[in-house]
């Protein structure tokens, strides 16, 4: 157990390497600014990670957009927000070449693709509701309903400040289960490129009382959604062994908002 | 806590769309669903604005033929043109299986005459007075933007996570048969519509006595 939570610690602390350029439609000065460096924490938000980056940019663009809200986009894609930055790394650049290349925009936001963000309530908000839901996949919305309203800040305050201690002080309890049985359902959203990601009711034990892996989750949902075989399946930038227990996966390699992020990369893509 | 199982949710959809083909409503499946296993029913609808009467947002329904009509009458060129025509906002309305909560969730869309998307303020401004204050005291966790499960598109949501709780007030039975389940399906629809301009009409409560009693409408 004690490595186990060497994991989690392990899983907080990663980073992926962000390079942001501003759009050159809307520079309105004559040299282009500097692009911006970061290492951006795999598991926290977007919005919550580009306030220096805006202020950067709002000097190279014209006074009327300062309020505009600014959005990303990464190789003609416009970004999800309300996804963890690892989930859209992971699908979107994959590694393949560092540091992840985005371009920030103020204006065409898109918005037949993207939820506004004008603020960090909206991302609070999706957040709360992410981890009620989750909840009410492993123990009927029990939990998380049974907590106060402080707990519920202290988990959002951990993710927003970085603060492994204080999210996990909380986040403990929504990770109960007995050892027999593990959680009702394991929370978890299947991800694709190109298309919204699939969520189904799947228990951590098989009819016949086996321990789920994710082998049995890939087999039984993959080839619904796309037939060819093939392509990598990622969690958390990760190639996890297939036969790892999806109960033991849930626990570890779940995002804060206490779902497994599954990202499936087809090969050629 | 009432809750029904995707299972039964489909059977409520589908008695639902019966009840709504016979009462010449226009509830529809939506056929562009990617993904095969998942369903999805909507309805347009436009509903006109009262604009001066400001916070109140009074708002009249109409379905598109009655428009229509208006549109027609208003083209006759003996008629004296207003120099305010009635703002009017056109909703598109869908029902959708929480799998997480297990309950029906309403999301919808709603655009300006312009084609312009309604903002999220824009709706909350746009609460019908009577349910305002529930919800607007707590926007942030009643109705929000956000993302179409099966369209992967934005949608405003009123939020799941109380309705079980809210359902079992109403139905003190859980809902069993086809016809339990379309009652709650319309029971569920009947308190979550109203709020965002989605009145239903009586006549499903009265479609379900019927088949109760055996009677032949």
């Amino acid at each position: 157990m004690a490595e186990d939570r060497e994991i989690l610690r392990e899983v907080w602390e990663g980073r992926v390497p962000v390079c942001v350029q501003l759009a050159s439609e809307d520079c309105s000065t004559l040299s282009a600014p500097d692009p911006y460096y970061l290492m951006v924490p795999r598991l926290s938000y977007l919005p919550l990670v580009m306030d220096k980056v805006r202020k950067h940019f709002l000097r190279f663009i014209s006074p009327e957009l300062h309020e505009a809200e600014m959005w990303l986009e990464s190789d003609g894609t416009p970004l999800k927000w309300h996804y963890p930055v690892g989930v859209l790394f992971d699908l979107q650049c994959g590694g393949a070449s560092l540091p992840w290349a985005l371009t920030a925009h103020f204006t065409h936001f898109p918005e037949q693709d993207l939820i506004r963000c004008p603020s960090r309530e909206v991302v609070e908000s999706h957040f709360m509701s992410s981890l009620k839901e989750a909840d009410g996949l492993k123990h009927r919305g029990q939990v998380i309903t049974n907590m106060q309203s402080k707990d519920h800040k202290q988990l959002w305050m951990g993710l927003c400040n970085d603060k492994f201690d204080q999210f996990w002080a909380i986040n403990r309890k929504l990770m109960e289960s007995t050892p027999e049985e593990g959680f009702k359902f394991i929370p978890f959203r299947l991800h694709s490129p190109c298309q919204p990601p699939l969520q189904r009711l799947v228990r951590p034990l098989t009819p016949d009382g086996r321990r789920s892996t994710l082998t049995d989750l890939l087999t039984q949902f993959l080839s619904m959604s796309s037939p060819e075989v093939g392509g990598r399946v990622v969690i958390q930038g990760i190639e996890a062994p297939q036969d790892t227990p999806l109960q033991w996966l849930s626990e570890h390699l779940s995002h804060p908002d206490n779902f497994l992020h599954i990202c499936y990369i087809p090969v050629a893509s | 806590m009432a809750t029904i199982t995707y299972e039964e949710f489909k059977i409520a959809c589908m008695e639902f769309l019966e009840s709504s083909k016979k009462l010449e409503d226009t509830w529809k499946l939506r056929t562009d669903i990617q993904d095969k296993d998942g369903l999805c029913i909507h309805k347009m609808q436009c509903i006109k604005r009262k604009s001066s009467v400001g916070h109140e947002n009074k708002t009249v329904c109409k379905n598109e033929e009655q428009l229509k009509e208006e549109e027609e009458e208003s083209s006759d060129p003996s008629v004296l043109e207003s120099h305010h025509p009635t703002p009017f906002t056109t909703y598109d309305y869908h029902i959708v299986y929480s799998l997480s909560h297990s309950v029906p969730v309403l999301y919808f869309n709603a655009w300006h005459a312009s084609g312009q998307l309604l903002t999220l303020d824009e709706v909350w401004e746009g609460v019908e007075a009577t349910h305002r204050e529930p919800i607007l005291n707590n926007k942030w966790g009643t109705l929000t933007q956000t993302e179409h499960p099966l369209l992967g598109r934005p949608y405003f949501q009123l939020h799941p996570c109380n309705t079980a709780k809210l359902m079992a007030q109403v139905l003190p039975q859980p809902a069993t048969g086809p016809a339990g389940l379309k009652m709650y399906l319309t029971s569920w629809l009947s308190m979550f519509g109203p709020p965002v301009g989605l009145e239903l009409s009586l006549c499903y409560f009265a479609d379900y006595q019927s088949t109760q009693s055996g009677c032949v409408r």
